[in-house]
């Protein structure tokens, strides 16, 4: 019997039913694979190679390791995507536990780099607890959400499922606030999909701003400081491109900062600079394989390079809506839907930031970014979405189950 | 609600249609925020870019040398040196204010010093009338005096106590790189300060390759820190012709915004005063620039871009290097270290050679000099002052050109010319003698020098022994004329104007009249009433009219009349005459007046001609030729024949050859009887090839002949290489009542 298949189904609805559970019902080479996410993911990936060599100089170590986390990270997505994602819906609990107990982890043993502490370190790997959470948030989430899918439109449902993500969110805000807005972004698209009535919705949205304005602005005016005063130069310094504000002495001037990285793209005009990029070579563009890896691209290949990574992200979140709507049930969909709001806001955040539009986190390019913890999460997350496209395909070529009993 | 796509509901599809206009708009907007900063904007933020990662080092450009008219003797070149500096905008304001403040307190201090040296010098002049007061007397006074105002000494700025926090860690961390202590180092930012207080403080010139190498490469480590190549200037004279050229700085807040300096960079050194100052366009070149490629850092990476140096052009002056080393030896030894008794500071003197046909001006110089190049090294605040002092006898100030003296008997050629064009006097015309003249309802004494009866005179004879009386009727006479002759002719001669010479700072000098008295007064009061003061001390006498005494003392060159010792030179070369020089032609009638200059070509650097400076037509004034025939055969006398004023100077000069055309001046500078008269001689010599015009003075130095004759004999024979044994240019032993 189908465990979960009984459990979660609304009645009238039949899962398909099998006499036995065989591997093959969990995982199954034979499962067809979405070929343009795939090529926009590996794509993503060899862009990633190429800039980060050009950002690091052709530092071979940058390089290999990034091939690695690649390579390592297609593996994984393949892996993934032969699974029948909707096994995943009985681990919720438990992958949600794990993702609080990583978290806290990092926070007690993790390595601080730059005043957060936002990993831990494995033998041969400085694992990120708040990457991997991204994901295993909208796993839980998602299962989460389709479980109370009936009553999805009481407030009930929504402030459960707010605080069933706001736990993650506030504990990684506290070190890391880019991953930690991540983590609302993938609670908001779970609940945008998994059918929150709009004045919810609404809501949350009008509370959200209140709660940024009060943060950045209200509250340092009247003396209370929920973040520390860097923080907020940080957020804020791209709406004052010109302004400096009162860095501390040691902490790097955030408006210089953007306005390097403003000054490599801008300078890479159509076609890029090439190897005569200066602000990369010589430094004056910070982080240029991680969080400003865009600028860095922007400024060797231009506006073709950087137009270039940006449809490899539309082509995704294309490929992505697809298979949300043609997933073969409500967990897939609202997955794919949480896996797609985390993808998007991210590239959001992070490219709005090295344009200019978006305040400084530390946010990584998906797949782009240097980092095994990003890369490797990401990829789960494709490999999920290519598990909800296989198994979308694979029903409908059984065709409806609905109509028909088995 | 369906959990099967087959049966997505209509809601479903409306919120990932929503979705999916989210993600439209979001990569809308990335995509529009690229095309509008690469494509529109993509220039700009270009040229951001490459600006960003060059820092400019200037590159000094050497000054161009001065050098002689022969272009051989150097007078001024370039060292290159290292100059480790702290930037001006790295001293702190409260350290600057803090040396300003000691730099005042220090120069009041030094004042009343001063003030007090005088009174005790008085003193002792008073109770030892016999004997003078030298410069070790003198300097065994201060020291007593310094002695016992120390406690009144304001204490020397103490970088432990006085120096901020700030600028005290910046020399901390720069000192044992440049191998000097704290302690000097501070000591350099005072003496600096005092003496500019807005300019880059140089802590150490000529440093070692690896100290230069090592700061550039750390240079972050030392903020406000510099390291250039400069030009410094160097003196191979020594103080030959100290006060002509004048020292090279940065340039001020204030000279940047001048249109003669337009282009300029903060930092760039320029010629602030004398020849620096006026050919600062010649001498300046222009400075290099070197773009070094930094990273983020500030470290260069190795890419550097050059746009060279060019070095200024050379100058060639009008000084005769000879001439001008004679003279200031002349001097030296006729003036040495006596104190001048009216101001008892060290004695001056002042001496101008220059070539009557075109005003080339051969030497110049003022005394006491000194060594430039000690001023400009490594010199502690208060060792500068003390150089400079006017205790010191101002060597930097050019007696020549800004020193402002009555002239004594040289000036009555002026006389002369005035009666003859106005007929008072004829040339042949004898006027009857006696010691004295009484002029005036007052029945006022005007006597010759000593009270002397030199007996009826002509021209040439007043000339010849320096006749008061004969000058003191032609005073008298003028006086009473209209147009004030004498003050029209003594304009016409060059005096109470600039002469024009190419160099800053000329005094025009003072010509005596009632309209300049009037103006005197007006000053005065205007003076009072501005600052509220009693008296601003312009006039000794408010309200004094110019009266017919005034103008017969200025008949003889004293009085309130002032000049320069370049305007006397300026006056008698007016004399010259080409038809001096054969005997064969007849005078001209005019007087030429040329116009002094020093400057003779630019050359590049090595000395082929970039341009002639050309020299100005000299003025001419209309004179009759019997009238100058007169005036010359008096001053030929003074030194040709036995009754003349300087013959016991020029007794064995050869006069066949180089027959000196002399006039000697002694000006009464104070009116109490000890006090030495201020010696002068004008001399023209009407040479074939090598014509000149000499004037000497010495401000203590006596009677005409004693000292500024001598001074004057021994630069003409250097300048036509008699042997010192058929010149012996000795002041007369005995006679004393030369004038």
């Amino acid at each position: 019997m189908a465990i979960s298949g009984d459990t979660s189904t609304p009645l009238g609805m039949r899962a398909p039913r099998r006499p036995r559970r065989t591997v093959a019902d969990v995982f199954d080479l034979r499962l067809p694979i979405d070929p343009v996410l795939a090529l926009a993911a590996i794509g993503l990936s060899i862009a990633s190679v190429v800039a980060v060599g050009g950002a690091t100089d052709g530092d071979t170590g940058y390089i290999a390791r990034q091939s690695l986390y690649g390579a390592i990270g297609i593996a994984i997505a393949f892996v993934v995507s032969r699974i029948d994602y909707a096994r995943l819906r009985d681990l919720r609990w438990v992958l949600y536990a794990f993702m609080l107990a990583s978290i806290v982890a990092v926070a007690l043993v993790g390595r601080s780099v730059n005043g957060s502490t936002l990993s831990i370190q494995l033998p041969g790997f400085s694992f990120q607890a708040s990457e991997l959470g991204k994901v295993l948030l909208a796993v839980s989430a998602s299962a989460v959400l389709v479980e109370r899918s009936r009553s999805v439109d009481t407030w009930g449902t929504t402030l459960r499922m707010l605080a069933f993500f706001g736990l993650p969110m506030a504990m990684v805000l506290l070190s890391d606030l880019g991953s930690g807005l991540v983590y609302g972004a993938v609670g908001l698209g779970v609940l945008l999909i998994g059918g929150s009535p709009g004045r919810h919705l609404a809501w949350i949205g009008a509370v959200a701003v209140t709660g940024i304005v009060a943060v950045l602005a209200v509250l340092p005016a009247a003396g209370v400081d929920v973040l520390k005063p860097y923080q907020v130069d940080r957020l804020t310094a791209f709406l004052h491109p010109n302004g400096s504000s009162d860095v501390e002495p040691g902490q790097i001037d955030p408006t210089y900062q953007l306005q390097q990285a403003k000054n490599a793209i801008g300078s890479g005009q159509k076609t890029g600079r090439g190897d005569d990029s200066t602000q990369q070579t010589l430094g004056f563009l910070p982080e240029n394989q991680t969080d400003f890896v865009f600028a860095s691209i922007g400024e060797r290949f231009g506006f073709v390079g950087a137009a270039l990574l940006l449809s490899l992200y539309a082509l995704i979140m294309w490929r992505g809506l697809r298979i949300l709507s043609t997933a073969r049930d409500f967990y897939g969909a609202v997955l794919a839907a949480g896996i797609l709001s985390m993808l998007l806001f991210q590239v959001l955040v992070n490219a709005g930031m090295n344009v200019g539009i978006m305040p400084i986190t530390g946010i990584p390019l998906p797949l782009v970014s240097y980092g095994g913890s990003s890369v490797l999460s990401t990829y789960l997350a494709i490999g999920l979405l290519q598990a909800i496209y296989a198994q979308g395909r694979a029903a409908a070529r059984r065709g409806p189950t609905v109509a028909r009993p088995d | 609600m369906s959990p099967d796509r087959r049966t997505s509901t209509p809601q479903l599809a409306l919120r990932v249609a929503a979705f999916g206009i989210i993600a439209f708009g979001v990569f809308a907007v990335l995509f529009l925020r690229l095309w509008f900063m690469q494509i529109l904007q993509g220039d700009q933020y270009l040229a951001k870019a490459t600006e960003n990662p060059e820092r400019v080092v200037r590159i000094a450009a050497p000054r161009g040398k001065i050098v002689d008219r022969s272009g051989k003797g150097v007078l001024v070149d370039n060292e290159p040196s290292t100059i480790v500096a702290l930037e001006a905008k790295a001293v702190p304001e409260e350290d600057r204010s803090v040396i300003l403040d000691w730099g005042q307190r220090q120069g009041r201090w030094e004042a009343a010093v001063d003030r007090e040296v005088s009174r005790r010098l008085d003193r002792y002049r008073a109770a030892n009338p016999k004997r003078t007061v030298t410069e070790a007397r003198r300097r065994l006074v201060t020291e007593r005096v310094t002695a016992s105002m120390r406690d009144r000494r304001p204490a020397d700025l103490d970088l432990e106590k006085d120096a901020t926090p700030g600028l005290r860690a910046l020399l901390s961390r720069i000192g044992p790189v440049l191998k000097t202590s704290e302690r000097k180092l501070y000591d350099r930012v005072v003496a600096s300060t005092v003496r500019q207080p807005i300019s880059n403080v140089a802590l150490k010139t000529d440093v070692s390759v690896g100290v230069r190498n090592g700061l550039l490469e750390r240079q972050r480590e030392y903020p406000g820190i510099t390291v250039t190549r400069e030009y410094l200037r160097h003196y191979p004279g020594g103080d030959l012709a100290a006060q002509i050229f004048g020292n090279v700085g940065q340039i001020t807040e204030k000279q940047l915004k001048l249109d003669r300096y337009a282009g300029l960079q903060q930092g760039q050194r320029i010629g602030q005063d004398g020849l620096e100052f006026q050919y600062d366009d010649v001498l300046r070149g222009h400075d290099g620039q070197q773009r070094v490629e930094v990273d983020a850092q500030n470290r260069p990476t190795g890419r550097v871009r050059e746009v060279p140096a060019e070095g200024g052009l050379r100058l060639e002056l009008t000084l005769d290097l000879g001439l001008q080393k004679s003279a200031q030896l002349a001097m030296r030894e006729a003036i040495g270290d006596q104190v001048d008794k009216k101001t008892n500071k060290r004695a001056g003197g002042a001496f101008v050679a220059m070539d009557p046909r075109n005003g080339e001006v051969l030497a110049m110089g003022s005394y006491p000099s000194v060594d430039l190049n000690q001023l400009n090294g490594e010199i502690s605040a208060r060792r500068y002052k003390r150089l400079v002092s006017e205790r010191n006898g101002a060597p930097l100030f050019n007696r020549a050109i800004s020193g402002g003296y009555p002239t004594g008997s040289t000036f009555k050629i002026v006389t002369a010319a005035a009666g003859l064009a106005n007929g008072v006097i004829t040339p042949d015309e004898v006027v009857p003698g006696g010691s004295c003249r009484y002029f005036g309802r007052n029945r006022q004494e005007f006597c010759n020098a000593g009270d002397a009866d030199l007996g009826g005179t002509d021209l040439k004879r007043s000339i010849q022994i320096s006749s008061d009386v004969y000058y003191y009727d032609i005073g008298a006479e003028l006086f009473g004329r209209p147009n004030q002759p004498l003050q029209t002719w003594t304009k016409l001669f060059g005096f109470g104007r600039e002469t024009g010479i190419d160099l800053p700072g000329e005094r025009a000098g003072i010509i005596p009249s009632r309209a300049w008295r009037e103006q005197r007064d007006e000053d005065e009061k205007r003076c009072r009433k501005q600052q509220k003061k009693d008296n601003c001390f312009l006039v000794a006498v408010l309200g004094e009219p110019y009266t017919l005494g005034s103008n017969i003392n200025f008949s003889i060159g004293q009085g309130d009349f002032q000049a320069s010792p370049l305007q006397v030179a300026v006056s008698y070369a007016g004399l010259y005459d080409t038809a001096l020089e054969d005997n064969t032609t007849a005078l001209t009638g005019e007087l030429r007046f040329p116009y002094p200059h020093l400057a003779r070509r630019v050359t590049n650097s090595k000395g082929v001609l970039e341009r002639s400076i050309p020299a100005r037509p000299p003025r001419r004034v209309e004179f009759d030729p019997s009238w100058k025939g007169a005036m010359l055969q008096g001053l030929l006398d003074v030194t040709a024949t036995a009754d003349g004023t300087a013959y016991g100077v020029f007794h064995d000069w050869d006069q066949m050859q180089f027959p000196v055309y002399g006039k000697t001046g002694t000006a009464e500078r104070c009116q109490d009887d000890g006090c030495p008269e201020q010696s002068w001689f004008a001399a023209m010599v009407p040479h074939k090839d090598k014509p000149i015009v000499v004037v000497a003075t010495a401000e203590a130095g006596g009677f005409g002949a004693q000292t500024a004759a001598p001074i004057v004999c021994r630069m003409l024979r250097r300048w036509y290489g008699v042997p010192r044994a058929e010149a012996t240019c000795e002041p007369p032993a005995t006679t004393a009542a030369n004038q």
